[in-house]
């Protein structure tokens, strides 16, 4: 079990801060796009451009995901 | 000093923290709500962070900077919430014993803001609501 936290466009979307899914053994970072996208259709578009958290720090696609990762999925960011 | 505030940033006492006898330069650099974007008029501004990664990713700026120039005081903070026309979205203040290594360490810090830290703005406009078209972030400061 992982938690996928959303901001801006896609919590707005999806209307969820974080969920709680499952993921298969060996899973990477990049299976996520899939996943989520089949769940929330709404935010395809969005995730053709996310880029990835794992704790507090910004995750390569092929990162390797396990147990208990908190994964954050970043829109193009905007601040200052 | 680094933090993300949803309230009024108090530049007086941000230009207090970074007071230093030794240092003959301080650099404050306010980022503000401007009231145009383009061609619409702007109302109101949302600003919305990812607050643990985006304090961990400011304190790596801070570091950064503090290994890269002759920092001896910096203070960050980031606006989070609803903001007005003029409010400061942000505030760096930087003290340095010359103003050139103040201004570029300064300046250092804004761009890797920009370009690090998991922050997002939506505008109100006349035309309607739009989360601002932002950059992929780059995972790590230069």
């Amino acid at each position: 079990m992982i938690t996928l936290k959303f901001f801006g466009p896609l919590r707005e979307l999806t209307k969820l801060d974080e969920v709680e899914i499952e993921i298969q053994e060996n899973a990477r970072v990049e299976d996520l796009v899939g996943l989520v996208g089949e769940q929330y259709p709404g935010i395809r578009d969005h995730l053709k451009v996310v880029s990835f958290s794992v704790g507090n720090e910004y995750a390569p696609k092929g990162t390797k995901l396990k147990d208990g990762d908190t994964v954050g999925l970043l829109p193009p960011i905007s601040g200052g | 000093m680094i933090a993300l505030t949803d309230s009024k940033i108090d530049t007086e006492a941000i230009l207090s923290d970074v007071e230093d006898s030794a240092s003959g330069a301080v650099v404050l650099f306010l980022g503000r709500v401007r009231d145009h974007s383009e061609g619409m008029q702007i109302s109101a501004m949302d600003y919305e962070a990812y607050s643990d990664m985006a304090v961990a990713k400011l304190k790596a700026i801070q570091d950064e900077t503090k290994f890269k120039w002759p920092v001896s005081r910096m203070v960050m903070v980031h606006r989070t919430g609803r903001l007005a026309v003029g409010e400061v979205s942000v505030a760096i203040a930087v003290a340095c014993p010359h103003r050139k290594d103040a201004f570029e360490a300064c300046r250092y810090a804004i761009d890797t803001i920009k370009k690090t830290v998991p922050i997002w703005k939506k505008e109100y406009t006349d035309g309607g609501e739009s989360w601002v078209k932002g950059v992929i972030p780059t995972a790590e400061t230069e």
